[in-house]
């Protein structure tokens, strides 16, 4: 039985997916806090709370950041992307491109196939999410993350021959 | 999409996604590893205004949520008795306003009828036709001197006066009609209250040779006392009470 959202799980989920929803909804609008922020507020206006709430977070956040860059009709993924990812502090050893490279990478993809990488490498949703929130089957989900991964691979000149090497 | 089908596949889509993620190869996996050395940057979100915005929405949406009411909550097993009344009310209303425009106008024989009192159990007065129409009762009441007053009472068996009593009823109303509207002084003489006791005096001449016997009746014609004494007048309108 879904339960009335409460205070302590938003910032929960706020914690968890907030980053990843941000630079999710970067793709298409240059105020992404605009469209998270919008979307936390209508999950807390939810009497019940939905079945799967990052997966309804990051549908809601896509509707939204799509509607607010048709309404602007402007679009600054480029410096948007390329100021929110960063390396992680915990890794253990150096990325072995820089995140300008990576940004200027990910322009180049198509519209579903990036929208299937961001989610499913930072935000960290299945197959199925994935699916569920582009409004696409999960086998179509998963040809547009495979198309993105191999189009990336191309355009920063990584293979696994040389990320093995390197790790060697 | 619909929300149900949305969380359908949500469901049931799991298995779908370890096969889709067993088919990674290995440049595939290395290519996903190299990316995840990155992560997005910390949001930039108000946190504090985000709850603080969360919480004013939460509590706004629960109000505007309608909620059931507490009669309903305590009534839920006879919620349906106000509506089924309510229904019924305006079933009879309903045949009683189509009754009302479906009935005839009432005709003048209707609005007589209508005048007709209710039958009661008190004595009304009566025109003196009713009267006459009645058997009478003749008491002899000795009065001073040699007069004799007859008594008239009206019989309570009496035989049945059903042809006249409808028009009597009906002068009555009349009249009662005529004096409301115009006053006592209005009611023609004749209409004067019957007694229920009426008095006659009749000629005691007359109650004498009845009583006598047929003998005597022929001598008294010749009047074998009026050496005696002189008989009252015979003239009825000074009999009269």
């Amino acid at each position: 039985m879904p339960e009335p959202v409460d205070c302590e799980f938003l910032a929960k989920l706020l914690d968890e997916h907030g980053a990843a929803l941000e630079l999710y909804a970067s793709q298409w609008t240059d105020a992404p806090e605009d469209c998270v922020q919008e979307a936390f507020i209508e999950l807390a206006r939810q009497t019940q709370l939905p079945q799967n709430p990052a997966a309804w977070l990051f549908r809601v956040v896509r509707n939204r950041a799509i509607s607010l860059a048709r309404s602007h009709q402007r679009r600054r993924r480029r410096e948007s992307l390329a100021a929110r990812l960063r390396p992680r502090t915990d890794a253990a050893e150096a990325p072995l491109i820089d995140a300008a490279a990576l940004s200027e990478a990910l322009e180049t993809l198509e519209g579903v196939e990036r929208e299937a990488l961001v989610a499913r490498v930072w935000g960290e949703l299945s197959f199925e999410e994935i699916g569920v929130v582009m409004s696409v089957s999960t086998s179509s989900a998963h040809r547009y993350y495979l198309a993105a991964l191999k189009s990336l691979r191309k355009q920063l000149g990584v293979s696994c021959t040389s990320r093995n090497s390197s790790i060697d | 999409m619909h929300e149900q089908e949305f969380f359908d596949r949500l469901n049931h889509g799991g298995e779908d996604d370890r096969r889709a993620g067993d088919s990674l190869n290995e440049e595939d996996q290395a290519t996903e590893s190299l990316l995840k050395v990155f992560e997005p940057a910390a949001s930039g979100i108000n946190r504090d205004r985000l709850m603080y915005l969360a919480g004013r929405a939460s509590a706004l949406a629960e109000a505007a949520t309608p909620q059931p009411s507490h009669s309903l909550k305590v009534g839920g097993d006879r919620a349906w008795i106000w509506p089924a009344a309510t229904a019924v009310m305006s079933a009879i209303s309903l045949a009683l306003a189509i009754a009302l425009l479906v009935r005839p106008a009432p005709s003048i024989a209707d609005r007589d009828e209508r005048v007709q009192p209710a039958p009661s159990h008190r004595q009304e007065p009566q025109a003196p036709e009713a009267i006459e129409s009645e058997s009478l009762v003749h008491d002899s009441i000795p009065v001073e001197g040699n007069r004799v007053e007859v008594v008239v009472h009206r019989s309570d068996k009496s035989a049945p006066v059903a042809p006249s009593v409808g028009a009597s009823a009906r002068r009555y109303l009349e009249q009662r009609e005529l004096a409301l509207q115009h006053g006592v002084d209005a009611l023609p003489v004749s209409a004067a209250p019957a007694a229920s006791v009426a008095r006659v005096a009749l000629p005691q001449r007359k109650l004498l040779d009845e009583l006598l016997p047929a003998g005597v009746r022929e001598t008294s014609s010749a009047d074998p006392f009026g050496e005696f004494f002189s008989w009252p007048s015979l003239n009825p309108s000074e009999d009269n009470l």
